[in-house]
């Protein structure tokens, strides 16, 4: 039971990592007025782009790389679009999902010629492992970098004046505007930053953790992300609990049929279908409870246009 | 003089549609070179050289719209979720669930087509369904403030997860257990009428949009919702219908595909139905909102959608290249700011 408790623990800080990563760039990207949905498709195609780097170029901190440089730059094209061209950026942002879905599976199939999913990376990122007791614990680097990027993001947001200005763009950009604050220029800084993070953490889910690009390989952790920023009410202090949350019913929905059928000896089939609408189940619970207590940034999603 | 006023309002009115209609197909049109220029960037990069890229699009366009019947059976759903975007856009609601309202569509289909053989009780069904799902929706939204894409996008994967589990466990096919018994053959339609349906689903939308008090209602909330506050409308209850329509026509559009595609099965990975949902946000921005649009839209779309299978056939190159079309056309079009400022320095005109 214990060592039941302890793995799902270990293997919750490996789940929730690219959902809280994303999550503190989301919410840097939000502050500052802007809302990207994009989130999904970072994913996809960091994720993609990462695997096929390691492949190449035989080393998976490049694939690292290489997935935040993605992220950052659909995170920068999404930012121009939305704030001098005035685009609305929820359209924006489903079609930017169609797209990076459609180039990464049409790649998928030119470079691998399979439909369904890449081969096995040769080597992943390095990750620390200690035992408790008799039970191996693996956790993750990036687990930690990225609990140490949503507490910097808190500081940065809370106590610096650089934070002050993001936020005054998010809720009354005229009076940031007013005050001297450039608002086109930290919408634009605070989107691309926002999909480099997301970048990042789709990247991890290739090169450190599955180790190997599927079509299904984000599987709606973007806009369990993306449920995240508003459980957080927009704390990346928050967003560390709510990762925690989404990560533990992510492993929960894998753990529970292994383990039945270790217990009892029979292979669960269609069974682990139900399994696997847990993460969803709970994300649409956990929302529905917060929803009314939540306060958004006031000029959210809405088009600044400069006088 | 009352009459020549009257002429001159008349006249006004043709050439602001006239206008508002060149428009319309210059962005369109503009947004799909764009898509193409995009598409032959990527292939290139993946190493296709022009002429195999080049074949690609005449396969797109050219196969694509050579087979009538299947055109109508393409399209039919895609009416009907392109309809299912667009109706809760008209009041600012963005309908992303069409994809989980059309898998409970087929589903709740499916299983009523068992029953009762009847190929009308069944459609009814798979509807209310896609309704009842996109009712949810729309109350979360409005009396808990939850976030209609979030909810809409969890519920599409618990949908695809709960119809999975229940076509492999209680209607699953004894020789083929990944997939769902047919439907019976009394309840299966034809291409063509599947297709009269939906169009006719289509013109009804138009009819109650623009010529009843309801439309006019949906249609000024859209357009301000503080004017329909001034006007004394109850936005919210528009809000709410527009989302049990949306829905409602999400399950219809559902319900035709295991009633009218052979093999008349869904299956455990939703091969028949995954995407027709999402394709149907590109087809309701393509058809501007505009249920006769819808219509084109879709035609036009399923070619692209037919070609693309034929693609993989010919040159190897996935049929998601239609995607990647698709995704282009949607960021375009949710620039319609470019256009003026392109209308403004004379590029047209």
């Amino acid at each position: 039971m214990i060592e039941d408790l302890l793995v799902i623990l270990s293997m919750t800080t490996t789940s929730m990592t690219p959902i809280l990563l994303a999550s503190v760039g989301e919410i840097l990207t939000e502050r500052s007025g802007v809302v990207n949905i994009g989130i999904e498709g970072i994913f996809i195609l960091s994720s993609f782009i990462a695997t096929l780097a390691t492949f190449y170029i035989g080393d998976p901190y490049i694939g690292l790389l290489l997935g935040v440089l993605i992220g950052f730059l659909s995170g920068l094209t999404h930012g121009v679009l939305a704030v001098y061209l005035r685009a609305d950026q929820i359209i924006m942002g489903v079609g930017y999902n169609l797209l990076a879905y459609g180039l990464a599976v049409v790649g998928l199939v030119a470079v691998w010629s399979s439909h369904g999913a890449s081969p096995t990376l040769p080597e992943k990122t390095g990750f620390i492992s200690f035992y408790v007791g008799k039970q191996l614990i693996i956790i993750q680097p990036l687990a930690i970098v990225a609990v140490g990027l949503a507490i910097l993001m808190w500081y940065v947001l809370e106590k610096t004046s650089l934070g002050l200005r993001i936020k005054a763009c998010g809720e009354d950009p005229r009076s940031a505007e007013a005050n001297g604050v450039n608002v086109y220029m930290i919408r634009i800084l605070a989107t691309s930053i926002g999909g480099a993070l997301a970048g990042l953490g789709g990247a991890y889910l290739t090169v450190s953790w599955i180790g190997q690009f599927t079509r299904s390989i984000s599987a709606g952790r973007g806009f369990i992300a993306l449920a995240n920023v508003a459980f957080s009410n927009w704390n990346p202090l928050t967003a560390i609990l709510g990762a925690l949350i989404f990560g533990f019913f992510d492993v929960l929905s894998l753990y529970i049929p292994i383990k039945l059928s270790l217990l009892y000896g029979v292979v669960l089939s269609s069974q682990n279908y139900l399994f696997l609408t847990i993460p969803y189940v709970a994300t649409l619970i956990v929302v529905a409870f917060i929803s009314k207590r939540i306060r958004m940034p006031r000029s959210l999603g809405q088009v600044y246009i400069k006088e | 003089m009352a009459r020549g006023i009257f002429n001159q309002l008349f006249i006004k009115e043709i050439y602001n549609k006239i206008s508002y209609l060149i428009r319309s197909l210059a962005e369109s049109a503009i947004a799909l070179l764009l898509a193409f220029l995009v598409d032959t960037l990527f292939l290139l990069s993946l190493g296709y050289d022009l002429h195999i890229i080049f074949r690609i699009f005449g396969t797109l366009f050219v196969t694509g719209y050579s087979d009538l019947n299947y055109l109508f059976i393409k399209s039919s759903p895609y009416i009907a979720t392109g309809l299912a975007f667009s109706i809760p856009m008209l009041v600012g609601i963005f309908n992303i669930g069409g994809e989980g309202q059309l898998y409970i569509g087929a589903l709740t289909a499916l299983i009523i087509s068992y029953v009762t053989k009847s190929s009308a009780l069944s459609i009814l069904a798979g509807s209310l369904a896609g309704a009842f799902l996109g009712l949810l929706i729309i109350l979360g939204r409005v009396y808990r403030n939850i976030n209609e894409v979030v909810s809409a996008i969890m519920l599409n994967w618990i949908m695809y997860y709960l119809v999975a589990y229940i076509i492999t466990s209680y209607i699953y096919d004894p020789y083929a257990p990944y997939q769902s018994r047919p439907a019976p053959s009394e309840a299966t339609i034809g291409s063509l009428q599947m297709f009269i349906y939906s169009v006719s689903i289509a013109i009804l939308i138009y009819i109650v949009l623009y010529y009843t008090a309801i439309g006019y209602r949906i249609r000024v909330i859209g357009k301000s919702y503080k004017a329909a506050l001034y006007a004394g409308f109850s936005p919210s209850r528009e809000i709410i219908y527009s989302m049990i329509i949306g829905g409602g026509l999400a399950g219809f559009g559902g319900s035709l595909i295991p009633l009218g595609i052979r093999p008349y099965v869904i299956d455990n990975t939703m091969s028949v139905l995954y995407g027709i949902g999402f394709l149907g946000i590109g087809i309701g921005l393509l058809g501007r909102n505009n249920p006769i649009g819808i219509i084109l839209a879709s035609l036009f779309i399923s070619g692209l959608v037919i070609g693309g299978e034929n693609v993989e056939r010919l040159t190897g190159v996935a049929p998601e290249i239609v995607d990647v079309i698709i995704g282009v056309v949607i960021i375009s079009l949710a620039m319609p700011r470019v256009y003026r400022l392109l209308v403004r320095r004379g590029v047209f005109q």
